[in-house]
């Protein structure tokens, strides 16, 4: 009987190694963020206890800030849908049964594996440029051409398009989750006479709604931490449009070498993306469906 | 028993290894030295320490570079074999950052390439450096200019030695400027005139367009502004941490600088190629007149131009003036600094590669001019002797030796100085300030930001 209550150690032992990255490589670096954020931190220097002052500097007297935090939430918010849209309808277009459909998933994956590499980002600058093939491809519309990467309006979109056209990774959530929704439904639905665009908001749509609340919240996630293509592309410009804020964070922490501010800005970034990511999931209640 | 026999043969050769590595870290390292008035000339490697060291030489800079470079530690190494380096090397693109990062985690190498405004902007006036001149017994000081080394003073300390001084230059291409029956503009009322003729059949976004000057990426801009105020109003940008100019001055500036874009001299905030380097193809197709570059690296723009198939086209063009007959004075600042880390555990022998590095002729032979033409009176004299002054660069400084120089504030590059000017410019250059927005901000924003650096 003793013997059957003694504690088994092994798992904590196992846990350990885990256990210990877990507190040197996650636990430490929060916490000393945090930490460095009340400070006047020069890289190079001897740090300084400030109090709040550095968020008190962010938010009443930093204009770089403003523009920061309009481009992200510009992007975020443009963004995130158009990720979740494409990347719906492409997955929804190859859950059919078409001929050569794996070629298709795959080509479409690519793009993914691709992320925002520095041959990308040139690839984008001579498609939109004003004299590339976007341009021209519009210019048979009678389109005008557009300066998409120096119009203050249009920058912002190039990046968009650059983060549209890397849909693969959610397409294929997607695609997993429309597998996995069950024909017996839509053949009932065609007995009682459901059009397919009733199937797609009656029946797909609610099923996947779990997949949709993952992909959601992991798109507006990454593209809070969008860095590559706004320091590769548009170098934050013009006029700061899309000078996202791990842009600026870089900036402060690496060029300027202050990490007390870049801190300060990395947890209001981090408060930003929680908030936002607790309301979705506050949200979530209304809309999304579990099979239980 | 085999557990505990075990535990005890990887005890032993823990602690046996902890002490050979504690006994090997002594070696390595050699002593500081005690005074610096001993041999006034450099000491051999081999005479500061036989045992072996291990040195890191971190540098940027292009193909030629890099291959140069190792080149040299090669030669260093044969004639040292207890010495090894490790090279660390790669494109300007984030470099700064890389070594800043390394500085602030004690981990950089133990040379070090700089920038000019990295010695005074990191340590925000105090040197983050060795004080080159506690190892001035290994590495020859008189070798160079005083007002040279003077550049790289900070806080009394000798924080890095120059390769060379630069400026930027006009490298042009003759057939745009011939096919229009033009010379090359000297002043900046014939740089607007040449604009209406070359720029006649320019477009707003024109895929044929042809500009006299291409002002790639956002230091062109910047430097030619600086050097068109300083040739308006004879004042330099910033004297003792503050901005000299009013925003009269700063406006009229911006003005006829927009004026060059209509004109069609230059491309305008939206016509400029976001391909920021010697790609820019404005520039490698050759609808692009000139170019505003450093010296250093005009090797670079030649080798673009056209595919490099057209080198003969190109030539040095005098700098432009406000009126003919003027001699304008031309911002230089050194071309690139050699600094050693003080956590290297062998200072001695990083100075006595570097006294290698500029006096050696086998050394500076093989380097060529992949890092310019030296301001050091030994490594000007091999590179005389071997033949390497020839070719567009030593145009370049035959073109800039005709004007008086002078050096640009340690802080005018610094990060978030230039930083405010580039945003000031942008923000008039794509409309969104008016001329006399934007030099507010220009000259208020640079303060600002000076001021951090001198409170």
């Amino acid at each position: 009987m003793r013997a059957g209550r003694k504690r088994n150690f092994a798992p904590y032992l196992m846990l350990i190694p885990w256990v210990i990255g877990f507190i040197i490589f996650k636990i430490y670096p929060i916490v000393i963020s945090f930490v460095y954020s009340l400070m006047e931190y020069p890289i190079l220097g001897d740090p300084e206890f400030i109090g709040f002052d550095n968020y008190v500097h962010i938010f009443t007297n930093d204009d770089v800030f403003a523009s920061s935090i309009a481009a992200t939430l510009k992007y975020v918010l443009i963004g995130t849908p158009c990720v979740l849209v494409t990347s719906f309808f492409v997955a929804y277009i190859l859950n059919f049964k078409l001929k050569g459909v794996n070629l298709f998933r795959t080509a479409y994956y690519i793009p993914s594996i691709l992320g925002g590499n520095v041959a990308v980002s040139i690839l984008w600058i001579q498609l939109f440029d004003i004299n590339g093939p976007v341009n021209m491809l519009l210019g048979i519309f009678g389109v005008n051409p557009i300066f998409w990467l120096t119009d203050e309006s249009f920058a912002v979109i190039t990046l968009i398009l650059l983060k549209t056209w890397q849909f693969g990774s959610t397409m294929l959530i997607f695609l997993a989750a429309l597998q996995n929704v069950s024909q017996s439904l839509y053949e009932a639905a065609n007995l009682d006479g459901a059009t397919k665009l009733q199937q797609l908001f009656r029946i797909t749509l609610p099923i996947i709604t779990p997949m949709l609340l993952f992909n959601m919240v992991n798109v507006l996630v990454k593209a809070f931490q969008e860095f590559n293509s706004a320091y590769l592309i548009t170098k934050g410009g013009p006029n700061y449009t899309t000078y996202f804020l791990n842009v600026y964070i870089y900036d402060q922490a690496f060029m300027n070498g202050n990490y007390g501010y870049a801190s300060a800005l990395t947890w209001i970034l981090l408060m930003i993306i929680g908030a936002l990511t607790a309301l979705v999931f506050s949200s979530s209640k209304y809309w999304v469906y579990y099979n239980d | 028993m085999n557990k505990k026999f075990l535990s005890g043969v990887l005890s032993c050769a823990l602690a046996s290894s902890m002490l050979l590595t504690g006994c090997q870290g002594a070696s390595t390292q050699s002593k500081a030295p005690e005074s610096t008035g001993g041999a006034s000339s450099a000491a051999a490697a081999g005479q500061i320490t036989s045992d072996p060291v291990e040195l890191r030489f971190s540098w940027w800079g292009s193909d030629n570079r890099h291959k140069a470079i190792q080149e040299v530690i090669a030669l260093y190494e044969k004639k040292h074999p207890n010495v090894k380096i490790k090279a660390e090397y790669g494109a300007w693109d984030g470099w700064q950052q890389n070594i800043l990062t390394q500085l602030g985690g004690q981990t950089e190498a133990d040379i070090i390439q700089v920038n000019y405004n990295w010695v005074h902007s990191f340590g925000k006036g105090k040197n983050v450096f060795l004080d080159l001149n506690t190892v001035s017994d290994y590495l020859k000081l008189d070798n160079w200019d005083s007002n040279y080394l003077k550049a790289m003073e900070v806080g009394g300390e000798q924080a890095a030695v120059p390769h060379g001084m630069t400026a930027r230059a006009f490298l042009y291409s003759k057939p745009l400027f011939e096919q229009s029956k033009l010379s090359y503009p000297t002043t900046y009322q014939e740089l607007m005139d040449a604009g209406k003729v070359i720029g006649k059949n320019n477009t707003a976004t024109g895929a044929e367009n042809k500009y006299v000057l291409l002002n790639i990426g956002k230091e062109c801009p910047d430097l030619f502004i600086a050097q068109m105020l300083y040739n308006k109003t004879g004042k330099v940008m910033q004297v003792a941490g503050k901005v000299q100019y009013t925003e009269q001055e700063v406006a009229a500036a911006l003005e006829q600088y927009n004026a060059f874009a209509k004109s069609g001299a230059m491309p305008t905030f939206q016509q400029q190629n976001a391909m920021a380097n010697e790609s820019n193809p404005d520039w490698t197709s050759g609808r692009g007149g000139s170019i505003y570059e450093w010296i250093g690296t005009m090797d670079k723009y030649l080798n673009s131009y056209k595919g490099g198939k057209a080198k003969e086209e190109i030539a040095v063009a005098p700098y432009l003036v406000e009126k003919a007959g003027e001699t304008p004075n031309i911002y230089v600042k050194p071309n690139l600094g050699y600094a050693i880390s003080k956590n290297s555990k062998n200072p001695q022998v990083a100075a006595d590669f570097l006294n290698f590095f500029f006096t050696d002729e086998e050394a500076v032979t093989a380097l060529g001019t992949s890092i310019g033409i030296s301001s050091n009176s030994a490594t000007l004299a091999i590179q005389e002797k071997a033949g390497l002054l020839k070719g567009i660069m030593k145009d370049g400084y035959d073109m800039l030796a005709k004007y008086p120089q002078t050096v640009l504030d340690p802080y005018f590059e610094d990060s978030n100085v230039r930083g405010a000017r580039y945003a000031a410019l942008e923000a008039y250059r794509s409309g969104k300030l008016s001329s006399a927005e934007a030099a507010k901000q220009y000259i208020s924003k640079q303060q600002e930001e000076l001021d951090k650096l001198f409170k």
